[in-house]
């Protein structure tokens, strides 16, 4: 995508206004373009100030400012140290898993966003890719219901969460190693009862090893896992190199 | 401490130290503010008060990732309402007919008894908003709250408003670029 494209769509990228493909094609052009970046940067504020429009209807009643703050009370108070880097992203994800569908939505990725950011610092890697992240994942799965999968990651470097809807699921990565030659990271769709594996979608990452992606479920077979590896090229029908993440549905 | 007294950036820091009166502040400060943009998207008041609720708790758990370089704290919870209340709409697939493109011209009343800075400059700027809304020409304007109010993508505001896309995608990129502008504008003059 050259730069004119994307400031094209920027104004519509920071309303949601999108469609998924557009929104993740934009997101590539973000990845590896600063001043499209700075551009968006200052359009969001503005797209923001919109809800300044909406027309003054009084305050909410008394019962929903005790709501808030019995709530608040109610919550665990978080630890203060930052979360250990392996799998940190599970535990807020774990802890959300009861919520409504609708406040998993909005917490459950604003939970994965902060794990993200944490792990992200530690790369040094800019923050506002990770806003881009969120805004491309929230894109891909409004309006379905979707759950968060509990992954299992060994490479304390990595970092991803993954959601599911009925149809699709859709991955943000980061700390994946950088990719040489025609190798490529590659999905594995897996029945762990029989044993038998079809292989997924393959995928690249970004100098930053991150990367978000959204695939359909595949529809007429059986799997309650699916995996990631490295393999040396695609086209593969049986993982042959590291499985990098599992995930368990 | 008089909690009233503080900035946003301050009460928010507060909020991430898990200052549950720091909540209270921000929460007397803007709920009106949030409530407005939540009724004004799911179209119900009692559904609104669930929307502002959890918008504020969000704030409560996500305020560690709130800073400053991200933009004022009172766009952030606005974002935070918004993404809120449209999964609401979607959730109920209820989307109130013609309620995203009205525009409420019932007169502002002075929101918040505050008389601090950030109140004042939020009061202002919502005046801004509304008049450079006004301004714009009504395809514009109308492309801009379907997208915001509505949560439409630009491909459902064609097909809603029987535009071709190419059209709807013009509009949108023209009127939120004239609000940058006229933003901008407001902020010079204010600094
Ligand atoms: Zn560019």
């Amino acid at each position: 995508m050259v730069c004119q494209t994307a400031q094209e769509l920027l104004p519509a990228s920071v309303l949601d206004a999108l469609e998924v493909d557009e929104e993740l094609a934009l997101l590539k052009h973000l990845q590896v373009c600063a001043a499209c970046r700075t551009e968006a940067e200052l359009l969001r504020p503005v797209a923001n100030s919109l809800g300044l429009a909406a027309g003054d209807v009084g305050r909410p009643s008394p019962q929903t400012r005790l709501q808030v703050m019995s709530r608040i009370s109610a919550l665990p108070k978080p630890q203060t140290a930052p979360l250990p880097q392996r799998r940190s992203i599970f535990r807020p994800i774990a802890a959300l898993v009861p919520a409504a569908i609708g406040l998993i939505l909005i917490l459950g990725l604003g939970a994965a966003v902060i794990s993200l950011q944490r792990q992200i610092d530690q790369q040094q890697v800019r923050l506002d890719r990770v806003t881009q992240q969120q805004v491309a994942l929230r894109q891909f799965m409004l309006g379905k219901p979707l759950q968060p999968v509990a992954l299992k990651i060994d490479d304390p470097a990595v970092s991803a969460v993954l959601y599911a809807s009925d149809d699709n699921v859709a991955m943000a990565v980061t700390g994946l190693a950088p990719l040489e030659g025609e190798s490529v990271y590659q999905c594995w769709w897996i029945d762990s009862r029989t044993g038998e594996v079809k292989s997924g979608s393959a995928f690249r990452v970004d100098a930053n090893g991150a990367g978000v992606w959204a695939w359909p479920r595949p529809a007429n077979q059986e799997y309650d896992q699916m995996a990631v590896s490295r393999e040396s090229q695609s086209g593969k029908t049986k993982p042959e190199g590291p499985v990098l993440i599992t995930a368990e549905f | 401490m008089d909690y009233s007294q503080l900035d946003d950036t301050a009460l928010v820091t507060l909020v991430a130290r898990r200052d549950e009166r720091a909540l209270g502040a921000l929460y007397d400060r803007y709920s009106r503010l949030a409530f407005s943009l939540a009724v004004r998207i799911v179209g119900d008041r009692a559904l609104a008060e669930e929307v502002t609720a959890d918008s504020f708790v969000s704030v409560w758990r996500a305020s560690d990732s709130y800073s400053e370089e991200r933009g004022r704290f009172v766009a952030w919870l606005m974002s935070v309402v918004r993404h809120r209340a449209i999964d609401e709409l979607r959730r109920l697939s209820v989307r109130p007919e013609g309620s995203a493109v009205e525009l409420n011209e019932a007169l502002l009343t002075t929101a918040q008894p505050d008389g601090l800075d950030d109140i004042v400059d939020v009061q202002r700027r919502r005046e801004v908003v509304r008049s450079v809304l006004a301004g714009l020409p009504i395809p514009q304007r109308q492309a801009l709250e379907l997208a915001y109010f509505g949560g439409l993508t630009q491909q459902e505001i064609a097909q809603k408003t029987g535009t071709p896309l190419g059209t709807v995608k013009t509009r949108m990129r023209l009127g939120l670029l004239k609000m940058r502008e006229e933003l901008r504008r407001f902020d010079d003059e204010l600094h």
